[in-house]
């Protein structure tokens, strides 16, 4: 089930810097509550200085998979390299070395900052950890990447509540740039920040990935973050990935019915237009996991064939594929 | 003189515009009764441990402001002198029984596993136990010395500070932080040393003044049963069992004295703690 034609892996001259293989996880939960399977069986690659987003709803396995790719969460199988090297069974001491070069930004930028070190304290660990800068060496690159993410050095001295959440982010990312990583993980970098902010940090982002090459994985379930951010998508349902391409063919094109659905859930701009029109009910299964099609309780276009067995990978486009049995469209599901 | 006196003032007045009372004043007071257990007895003209069987059970006076008592010791130094036992072994026990306790506890938080359950039953063995009476029989167990009696007090402390710390870390290391200071590479004993420890100490900081004020209690409470402390040393609740006998018969300055000292370092110590908690509060937003 496994096999999947894969983004651009086989592009001459892209480097690789991410590659994950069958990666599958499950969390164990108290006797006499079900298992639940936050990830199943996803595969995928991103290329050295490119994005790859991954959307899904809340309790898809996005988070899981940001932080399986780290090392963070333990795996059940699969494999996963990053920047070449296996992380699967790695030695602790081992993986902490090699985190210099592998970095996240949660979700939350107050949560994340220990609320008892300062923002030049936060920002000057990981180089404590993982350089010889000490003292004044040490402070000036604490305020240069301070600099880089747009904080005045004022603020060096402030606790993180004592800072808004746009700048708390920003000492998020300083702190996850200060020993200038290659990779780097943003589990919904924009998500608790007002709408303003979001623009700003996103961004920054940006600028950041041309100025330093960063290959970033973004978790996100913003749309427009993805759009603006990203080349590659992959749409994750209930723990498998269902869609994956370029991110303007995937989200003008789509041809998974959740991905449809994603994108109809978004709100327009045209007040016309109702957000409703698509909608589809109920939630996510991640206890009880039929064997065919996961969203098949819930797609609009099921039919008994969906029930047999999870559906293939179809390419339907160079570079995009969909785990649905219409993906080619050749069926009229428009009832 | 008057730039000294004008200087107190403007200090006092500075302490009592803050806007945390109960650190000022329980700090304070406990300041006092230190400085006050050297000071009071150096100017004193009678010693701490100086009987005078001519001058015995006389109420208080302007000689003798607390009275004396039936072997003619001056109530009012040796009140003042008490702090020197009561502080100091209090201090040295609930100090003691609080590092080990919270030490404790972040392991036991961290680990989890069979040390942390296995320890946490060891402490659930001793606290089912009521303070006081586990206290005499380990000091009758023990011997009758000072020695004993602060090792009794760190003992019956470091449950309490293992159980507070521990329940914090459980909470503590399921934070984003904690998980974003693995992902910046800490190892494990910097990741508790330098992240779980210090915002797991909070709750322990704030029980060390309850625990203060409890420990004061219990050694006063282990002398009034004769356990610990002996008569002539000044310690408050030997003089207050010292004093018993008298009430009835209307020499009421031997046990009062000391009672009301008692109570205060007691109170102080309580001020302190809820001081300290405010503090934390505003600095938590």
């Amino acid at each position: 089930m496994s096999s999947l034609p894969m983004g651009n892996t086989g592009q001459e001259g892209a480097s690789i810097a991410i590659a994950v293989e069958g990666l599958t996880k499950t969390f164990h939960t108290r006797r006499g509550i079900p298992n639940v399977v936050a990830v199943e069986d996803v595969s995928f690659s991103v290329e050295t200085g490119s994005t790859l987003g991954i959307v899904g709803e809340s309790g898809s396995g996005k988070s899981t998979v940001a932080r399986c790719l780290l090392g963070l969460t333990p795996v059940d199988s699969g494999a996963i390299e990053v920047l070449g090297r296996s992380l699967v069974g790695a030695p602790a001491k081992q993986l902490r070395s090699w985190r210099s070069e592998m970095q996240i930004v949660f979700q939350e930028p107050y949560e994340s900052l220990d609320p008892r070190y300062r923002v030049h304290q936060a920002v000057a660990e990981p180089l404590l950890l993982h350089t010889d800068l000490r003292g004044d060496v040490l402070g000036r690159k604490v305020l240069d990447l301070l600099e880089h993410v747009s904080l005045q050095p004022e603020l060096a001295r402030r606790y993180p509540h004592e800072l808004s959440g746009g700048q708390q982010q920003r000492v998020n990312i300083a702190r996850a740039l200060a020993t200038s990583p290659k990779v780097l993980v943003l589990d919904e970098p924009t998500a608790s920040l007002d709408v303003s902010v979001q623009e700003g940090v996103l961004r920054l982002l940006l600028a950041l990935q041309e100025e330093f090459g960063l290959t970033y994985v973004l978790i996100s379930h913003d749309l427009t973050a993805i759009r603006a951010v990203c080349e590659q998508v992959a749409v994750m349902y209930a723990g498998r990935f269902v869609e994956i391409g370029p991110v303007d063919e995937v989200l003008s094109n789509p041809r998974h019915p959740y991905t449809e659905f994603l994108i109809g859930a978004e709100l327009s701009v045209d007040p016309d237009v109702s957000p409703l029109a698509g909608i589809v009910r109920g939630e996510v299964a991640t206890s009880e996991r039929p064997p065919g099609c996961l969203f098949a309780p819930r797609c609009p276009m099921r039919v008994d064939q969906c029930e047999e067995g999870r559906p293939l990978f179809e390419s339907v486009a160079p570079d995009h594929v969909a785990a649905c049995l219409f993906a080619d469209r050749s069926v009229d599901w428009s009832d | 003189m008057r730039a000294l006196r004008l200087a107190a003032g403007k200090l006092l007045r500075q302490i009592s515009s803050a806007s945390n009372h109960s650190l000022v004043w329980g700090a304070l007071i406990i300041a006092a009764l230190a400085v006050g257990a050297y000071l009071v007895p150096a100017i004193s003209e009678f010693g701490a441990e100086a009987a005078n069987p001519r001058e015995a059970l006389q109420p208080p006076s302007a000689r003798h402001p607390f009275g004396t008592d039936r072997s003619g010791f001056d109530i009012f130094v040796r009140v003042f002198h008490a702090p020197r036992i009561d502080l100091s072994i209090v201090v040295l026990g609930v100090g003691i029984g609080a590092v080990l306790g919270s030490l404790l506890g972040v392991l036991a938080g961290f680990s989890r596993r069979f040390m942390g359950e296995v320890s946490m039953r060891l402490a659930d063995i001793v606290q089912a136990f009521p303070l006081l009476i586990l206290a005499i029989a380990l000091v009758s167990l023990g011997g009758n010395s000072l020695t004993t009696v602060w090792l009794v007090l760190a003992f019956v402390n470091v449950p309490v500070f293992m159980r507070l710390t521990r329940s914090r870390v459980l909470t503590v290391r399921e934070q984003r932080y904690i998980q974003a200071s693995v992902a910046l590479g800490n190892s494990t004993p910097r990741l508790v040393f330098r992240h779980i420890l210090p915002n797991s100490l909070g709750p322990a900081v704030v029980q060390f003044g309850v625990s203060m004020g409890y420990g004061i209690l219990t050694l006063a409470g282990l002398a009034f049963l004769g356990v610990g402390v002996q008569l002539p040393t000044p310690e408050w609740g030997s003089m207050i069992l010292g004093g018993s006998n008298y009430i009835t018969t209307g020499q009421w300055w031997i046990s009062l004295f000391p009672g009301v000292f008692l109570a205060i370092a007691v109170f102080a110590f309580n001020l302190l703690s809820e001081g300290i908690e405010q503090a934390r509060e505003v600095h938590a937003r």
